[in-house]
């Protein structure tokens, strides 16, 4: 099974607080479906 | 995958919806949608491009083909099929119209699932605007990855 790369895990979300994160916290301690959406409109 | 948030809840994991809008219009997508499930924004698409998906004018507006069988459902067919077929294309128009407010609108996206150690159990990556996996497959991808 592939791992999510080094880089695609430190780079940066932002919460609605505006709040920076690293992408590997949204996977952190439990499974994680990322649905990547094409814009919020 | 909206629909499908107390199954995956069910099987330990948790939805984390992303997007390349601004925050303002994630809280207005969630509060439209009423989403009680992390959102984050990325607005410099770094994450989606170190996943991989995609981005462009054509693989957003799709092939041909696509365009010929929404035009057939414009001319014809039941009311419900032509309302859902304008509403596709003004999903789709409204990024065009108003760039960089509610996102890229050529940035594709796509579905992940990831294990708490970085695996991969599932991805999809989107092809065309409107692209979207069966959500059955993303479920059954945390089933298999809890055995």
């Amino acid at each position: 099974m592939e791992r999510v790369s080094e880089g695609a895990a430190h780079t940066q979300i932002t919460d609605l607080d505006g709040r920076e994160h690293e992408l590997k916290e949204s996977w952190a301690g439990r499974p994680a479906v990322l649905a990547y959406v094409r814009h919020f409109g | 995958m909206r629909r499908e948030i107390d199954a995956i809840h069910a099987h330990g994991a948790e939805l984390v919806v992303i997007g390349n809008g601004h925050r303002h219009f994630a809280r207005v997508f969630r509060e439209d949608l009423q989403l009680d499930t992390p959102i984050y924004v990325d607005t410099t698409r770094a994450s989606y491009r170190a996943l991989g998906m995609k981005r462009g004018l054509a693989r957003t507006l799709g092939s041909w083909r696509t365009w010929v069988k929404m035009l057939r459902a414009l001319r014809g067919g039941v009311r419900q099929k032509r309302v859902r077929v304008i509403l596709r294309w003004w999903y789709w128009a409204v990024p065009v119209l108003l760039p960089g407010t509610q996102g890229d609108a050529w940035q594709l996206g796509g579905v992940l699932v990831v294990l708490p150690d970085g695996r991969v159990a599932y991805r999809y990556l989107s092809t065309v605007a409107g692209d979207h996996p069966p959500p059955s497959e993303v479920l059954a991808a945390l089933e298999a990855a809890a055995r």
